[in-house]
């Protein structure tokens, strides 16, 4: 939950804000990649965080004098964004993750810990103004729980320990930052990565290093034949590549549904990765950008888009500044800009940030994001492809998507599709978190069984307990107990169909895996928090029923509810499903309801002891 | 168009129209909040759930689109099941304090639990805790009771363009604000309170000042400026306790301004003249005196263009009686204001100067100065006012020149300088207290009609004048205002005028009259 705890620190504020004329220039700047001024808004906050240390009320006036919107429009955009740092804020910000993974990987200690050796509760500064502590959701980072940002540095696998150390530290400095991240690929011998073939090698974020490895072959070869774009589209298509973000959808078939007309177009790539659990988006930009970028080019090329925006997560700096390297790298050698390729045709790409919000992964609420406004989901229809960014056509395609695509239009679908299934081909990256001896994203062809990738690919449960529970597809997935994923009748495979036909879903391919140590009314508690904390607060039925059953979850892990509190939660639930713009209320209800009925007895159980039975 | 069913009947609309506001002009009863028909749709409220035929979910009416053969259930325990969820889900953060909520009585949210709930709530959990404050000078919000609908968010961008207000954090916590720094200050910011659809937003003028189920509400027309907005009255113990905008797309859409909204509070104000200071008859023969002795056009009649055109039609009749010189007295206030919505606020802000010139028939007002340089002159040897409101723009020197003359006399409303050097002073029942007709400055005639009962002794002006006149012999007997209409606009009565008014000639707006 946000930390709404009051602060012992008062920041001075001054009464009014401006811009210094270069950082003036620079919101200029950023301006002109839109086209509408307040599109710039979150850029434009983010320059007020860097300026002035935060983002404060006369900041919010002078941003919206520039932008030519209302304070109010800015204030609201501002408070649905929980990233951005508030007045209140300490010098070192320490965001501990308190979502699914992290938090069974004792996060909450971690969190308890730093407050009580700062004298501070939750959501709190030191009145000295240099720290803040507070619980933030997922940060991407599953594999490395528990984890904890400082302002915006990782530091993976907190240990109590850790804590001390970091803290003595940042007490002796102004300027303290963690060591940069390492990267890790657990081994997979089996199954030869295509997509993550060349993310630990030194370098591989480098542009001469792509194109030593026959990068930008394709984009290049494409741009220079001139080639007609209904090919490349047709070439996805048959290949059968499905939108890796989580619902899965043909993106082939996506691209043909684009609005003909003459308004310009839009390629937009949701790299909004914040799914709980969900960690390879994050592994393919930081490390191998440039793949990304060949296959927004493919992409734009295609869909015959101008203008192309990486809408990244505000939690992933590093990877927003890879990718800005990785753009620039390619403008330099004439890949990406005006007359891409010598081709004649102009191609911008610019990497927009997030601030913090769930949301915003979803295709219409990203959308809205991207044009300054609080990210609302947009009712459908009209879809994106009809009626999307800035009211013209657009493409919304997650980054793993357009990093199968230069793979693709190098060996061709038949090559595609020999890798995984008839309707689910290709390989698919999996972020493994939890009770497993080996966490860490799997590049596998779809289609190999869940159990096969827990026991074999990733050795198993650790420490000889046996398994519970496992997400499938980040916590929006209903989940799958043990027998179901251990039966061989049916065998459940890590398919889009397979994981439909067991009632769950493949979505962004996040695994989570629960031991049996686990109380499920702590993880359902967890999950539903997350959901409550991420409504957008738009639909009566998700705004209002996240919140409940999130209360629910936390009277039965607290072993104060009801037994009949348990069918409350169930129909409560049902009652948000389906009724709302976006999948959120059903990504929230759906895991709930398979939660409260597969553990059942585990549930009666537990509240029956706390009335006494 | 397309044709398609509600509920089994035929019904016909364009294809691709939303379908909410073809079923309510059908008809048919669609719960709903956020939607307004004033404002774009946003579709957020999940209330105005149906039922349509090639969707297995419920849709929301308000976003649906009209298509042919489309077949629309708006009724049945699926569509009720999915609106008393809604509602459940809307209540369970929801203080329900509607005993002590000025909206209780005309509160959506409270009719439609008392339609769909039986007022059981499977909620057991705290309640989120959301602010209660100012938001400007005129509007306060309990945002403990806000549903988020965004109606309040939407008036403020699309209406006003002021962009005042927002929703500020997400989830439960959502709530209309505005940015700390700039409060909700605008024309037409007392709108938001008419279309909350709950009582999250309040009049601070209007809070705590009356339960709507115990008062009356009539129709009006504002008398603030020269549009005369359409307007219903809320009156309590015989008191105007807060005055809304009534429906009327050929004048004011769904909106009025602040300032016509608060102009009933003068009405019972300790300036209102309560007592009558000589007699109506008596000043008709004085007036007739004065001529006598000093020939035609030694009175004069300074009648103000917030008068009605019953009362213009008498004063009329009497200034050919005494063969009067006659001067309008106006009030005319700061800039035109037009809302990026097109609604505007005129300068002239006296209700009938078009009457007037009707009335007279003339083409430009003589100004209320030129009362001033003809007692100068001497030429003007009595001066009576006919005034309805407690503002008008009086031209300077006319008190001082009073001694000049052999008689002061006014019709008026409120005690002001002028009245207290008047030797005859008949107190005139207010625009709130009478009936009328103005011609707003599009050439519409709209009526008004008594929503309290005059205060004192004072008396509507076409009694004071009937009673004048009939003295003189001009009439026999007084008769009714609508009579008076009759009289003065051959054929027209109020039920032609309706709620809606008519349009009498073609626009060429008049701009007031000066001092």
């Amino acid at each position: 939950m946000s930390a709404q705890a009051t602060s012992a620190y008062v920041p001075d504020t001054p009464a009014s804000r401006t811009f210094r004329p270069e950082v003036s220039d620079e919101l200029e700047a950023i301006c002109a990649r839109y086209p509408k001024r307040e599109a710039a808004l979150l850029p434009a906050l983010r320059l007020l965080e860097r300026e002035f240390g935060c983002v404060d009320r006369p900041g919010m006036i002078h941003v919206a004098e520039r932008l030519g919107v209302s304070p109010a429009k800015v204030f609201g955009v501002f408070t649905f964004y929980t990233h951005y740092r508030r007045p209140t804020d300490g010098r070192y910000s320490l965001q501990v993750c308190s979502t699914l993974s992290c938090a069974m990987a004792g996060s909450e200690r971690i969190h308890d810990r730093l407050c009580h050796a700062l004298g501070i509760e939750g959501g709190g500064t030191t009145p000295d103004g240099r720290f803040t502590v507070k619980k933030v959701e997922c940060l991407a980072n599953c594999d490395m729980a528990p984890c904890l940002q400082v302002n915006e540095d990782f530091v993976d696998r907190v240990t109590e320990a850790d804590c001390d150390r970091m803290l003595g530290e940042m007490r002796a400095s102004d300027d303290w930052h963690p060591p940069a991240q390492t990267y890790h690929l657990p081994p997979n011998p089996k199954h030869p990565p295509v997509l993550l073939a060349h993310v630990l090698e030194n370098g591989a974020d480098r542009i001469e290093h792509y194109a030593a490895r026959g990068g930008y072959q394709v984009a290049a070869e494409i741009f220079r034949s001139g080639r007609n774009p209904d090919e490349i589209i047709d070439t996805v298509f048959q290949a059968g590549l499905r939108g890796r973000g989580g619902a899965g959808f043909p993106t082939g078939q996506k691209w043909k549904f684009l609005a003909k007309n003459d308004k310009p177009r839009y390629l937009v790539v949701n790299a909004d990765e914040s799914e709980p659990g969900t960690f390879k988006d994050k592994l393919l930009m930081d490390r191998d950008p440039h793949l990304l970028i060949e296959g927004i080019l493919i992409a734009a090329y295609a869909i015959k888009a101008r203008v192309a925006y990486i809408y990244i997560r505000g939690e992933l700096p590093f990877g927003a500044r890879q990718l800005e390297r990785a753009i620039r790298e390619a403008e330099a050698r004439g890949f990406v800009g005006p007359n891409a390729f010598g081709s004649g045709i102009d191609l911008m790409i610019t990497v927009h940030r997030g601030a913090g919000a769930y949301i915003c992964g979803e295709e219409t609420g990203l959308l809205s994001s991207l044009e300054g406004e609080r990210g609302h989901p947009k009712i459908k229809p009209p879809f994106p492809a009809v009626e999307g960014l800035f009211r013209c056509p657009t493409i919304v395609n997650n980054v793993e998507t357009l990093c199968c695509l230069p793979s693709i239009l190098k060996h061709g679908p038949a090559w595609f599709r020999s890798q995984g299934t008839e309707k689910s081909p290709g390989t698919k990256i999996f972020s493994v978190s939890g009770h497993v001896v080996r966490p860490g994203n799997y590049e596998l062809p779809l289609g190999v069984p869940l159990k096969e990738l827990i026991y074999d690919i990733c050795g198993g449960i650790p420490n000889g307990r046996s398994l519970k529970a496992v997400i499938p597809g980040g916590s929006s997935s209903p989940f799958l107990t043990a027998a179901e994923v251990l039966a061989t009748d049916p065998l459940i495979r890590l398919d889009f169909e397979s994981l439909a036909a067991a009632g769950s879903m493949l979505g962004s391919g996040a695994i989570v895996v629960l031991d049996d140590t686990v109380d499920m009314a702590d993880i359902l508690w967890n999950v539903l928090r997350f959901y409550a904390h991420e409504s957008c607060g738009q639909c009566t039925p998700c705004r209002e029923g996240t919140g409940w059953i999130a209360k629910l979850a936390g009277r039965m892990a607290q072993g104060t509810a009801q037994v009949a509190d348990i069918d409350k939660l169930d129909e409560v639930a049902w009652g948000m499903v389906g009724r709302t713009i976006c999948v959120l209320a059903d990504a929230a209800a759906m895991p709930a309801r398979s939660v409260v009925r597969k553990f059942r007895g585990e549930f009666e159980a537990k509240l029956a002891r706390g009335q006494g039975a | 168009m397309a044709t398609y069913k509600v509920n089994g009947k035929v019904a016909e609309a364009p294809a691709g129209d939303k379908l909410l506001p073809h079923l309510i002009d059908g008809g048919t009863h669609v719960p709903h909040y956020c939607w307004h028909r004033g404002l774009t749709p946003a579709g957020n409220c999940r209330m105005c759930l149906v039922k349509v035929s090639n969707s297995r979910k419920l849709e929301v009416a308000c976003m649906y689109p009209v298509s042919e053969g489309l077949e629309v259930t708006t009724e049945g325990p699926d569509v009720d099941a999915g609106r008393q969820a809604v509602l459940e889900y809307m209540l369970i953060n929801h203080p329900l304090d509607c005993p002590v909520c000025d909206k209780a009585g005309e509160c959506d949210l409270q009719d439609n639990t008392f339609k769909y709930r039986n007022g059981h709530s499977r909620f057991d959990e705290n309640k989120v805790i959301r602010h209660t404050k100012d938001l400007g000078p005129n509007v306060k919000i309990w945002g403990n009771r806000c549903i988020s609908c965004t109606r309040c968010v939407r008036f403020t961008e699309e209406i006003t363009g002021t962009g005042e207000l927002s929703i500020v954090n997400r989830g439960d916590h959502s709530v209309a604000d505005v940015h700390p720094d700039v409060p909700l200050d605008n024309p037409m910011s007392l709108n938001v309170v008419d279309i909350c659809p709950v009582g999250a937003l309040i009049d601070k003028n209007f809070l705590y000042q009356a339960r709507v189920w115990f008062s009356k509400k009539v129709p009006s027309v504002c008398t603030g400026c020269s549009r005369g907005c359409n307007i219903t009255g809320t009156v309590l113990h015989n008191q105007v306790k807060r005055l809304q905008p009534r429906e009327n797309h050929d004048v004011n859409g769904f909106w009025m301004c602040d300032a016509g909204r608060l102009d009933h509070e003068w009405l019972s104000g300790t300036d209102r003249l309560r007592v009558t200071k000589g007699d109506a008859g008596d000043l008709a023969r004085r007036l007739v005196a004065v001529r006598d002795r000093n020939g035609a056009g030694s009175v004069a009649m300074l009648i103000s263009t917030a008068a009605t055109v019953e009362e213009l039609h008498l004063a009329a009749k009497l200034a050919q009686r005494v063969q009067a010189e006659v001067y309008f007295l106006g009030k005319v206030r700061g800039a035109r204001w037009v809302s990026p919505s097109g609604f505007a606020i005129e300068t002239d802000k006296t209700p009938n100067t078009r009457g007037a010139l009707r009335v007279f028939e003339l083409d430009a007002l003589p100004p209320a100065s030129g009362v001033v340089d003809a007692i100068r002159a001497g030429r003007i040897k009595a001066v009576l006012s006919i005034n309805g409101i407690h503002d008008a723009d009086w031209p300077e020197g006319l008190v001082d020149l009073a001694p000049r003359l052999e008689l002061a006399a006014a019709l008026d409303v409120c005690e002001n300088d002028w009245t207290k050097v008047c030797g005859s002073v008949l107190p005139s029942a207010a625009w709130a207290e009478k009936s009328g007709t103005f011609v707003n400055r599009d050439g519409r005639l709209q009526r008004i009609q008594p929503i309290v009962a005059a205060t004192g002794t004072a008396q509507p002006d076409v009694v004071w004048l009937q009673q004048m006149l009939i003295e003189l012999g001009e009439r026999r007997t007084a008769i009714s205002a609508e009579g008076v209409l009759r009289e003065a606009l051959r054929g027209i009565d109020y039920r032609q005028i309706g709620q809606t008014g008519v349009v009498l000639d073609a626009p060429s707006a008049p701009a007031g009259v000066g001092k």
